[in-house]
């Protein structure tokens, strides 16, 4: 029997909202069962160009390494189908944790769906 | 008159297993939460003890069951210490490179230990590197924007 998905998912207006627990983002073989689905959903959902993919981090109280590797991993597949992943409503704890590792730089950021920060960085141009 | 709590202290030796490491900083959290410490203070506690354990886990046992990890914790009302052993061979933590470099940005992995320097008060290993002592000490931190737990 397959395992029910870990991801929550709503459909926005610029392409899919994602969300999911802090316990199974945090954990590792669950944190790589989200990317999955996430990378599943970038291929599903055929995004493309100019479109977003949103992840709602209300709700993730602390964010450990094993959450952030995976962050990473599904950063990257979006960005080689030219999608932007967008981390929203960070709490400023997780927001300090990303700033602490420079991966500031990697993300974009936003509150609820409006106003989102670009990205400062991309590797492929550094 | 408020009188402090005695100091809170715990000691175990558990399984080479992620799940069960990561369970215990619940008792640590309930320690600090009853002694009062600030919110920003126990997130920190709690993600360089996550980082600790996984790492003692991961890479010092190498996930092997035959391996087991000793933790000990103690939290008074100003201080958090926490010591976590492995059963491998050790590390030279100053062998891990800066995860923050441009080059390995985007690189899975590496920045538990530098997270840990970050976010500790103080951060010592043993001469072998299977050992890692971690403080916190109340309040030492920068102020935090979010006061909401």
């Amino acid at each position: 029997m397959p395992e029910p998905p870990l991801l929550i998912v709503h459909q926005g207006e610029r392409g899919p909202l994602v969300s999911f627990r802090t316990e199974d983002i945090n954990r590792a073989s669950t944190a790589r069962r989200i990317a999955t689905e996430i990378e599943d959903l970038l291929a599903d959902a055929r995004l493309g160009p100019d479109q977003n993919l949103e992840v709602d981090l209300r709700g993730t109280t602390w964010l450990s390494t094993t959450a952030l590797n995976q962050l990473i991993w599904v950063q990257r597949k979006a960005r080689r189908r030219e999608v932007s992943l967008v981390l929203l409503n960070v709490q400023s704890r997780v927001r300090n944790v990303f700033a602490m590792t420079r991966l500031e730089r990697l993300f974009s950021f936003g509150q609820s769906r409006e106003n989102a920060v670009p990205a400062e960085f991309d590797a492929a141009e550094a | 008159m408020m009188t402090a709590d005695a100091p809170w202290s715990f000691s175990k030796k558990i399984p080479s297993d992620t799940s069960i490491g990561s369970g215990l900083v619940s008792e640590l959290l309930d320690a600090m939460m009853e002694r009062e410490w600030p919110p920003a203070d126990m997130f920190r506690t709690q993600l360089a003890y996550e980082e600790a354990i996984v790492n003692a886990i991961r890479h010092g046992n190498k996930s092997d069951a035959a391996k087991s990890v000793h933790v000990e914790m103690h939290c008074d009302d100003e201080r958090v210490r926490i010591r976590i052993t492995d059963e491998g061979p050790g590390f030279d933590p100053s062998s891990v490179p800066d995860p923050r470099q441009d080059e390995l940005l985007e690189v899975p992995g590496g920045r538990g230990v530098f997270l840990i320097h970050e976010i500790m008060s103080e951060v010592h290993y043993n001469d072998t590197g299977n050992q890692i002592t971690m403080v916190k000490l109340k309040g030492d931190n920068p102020p935090d924007d979010d006061e909401e737990t």
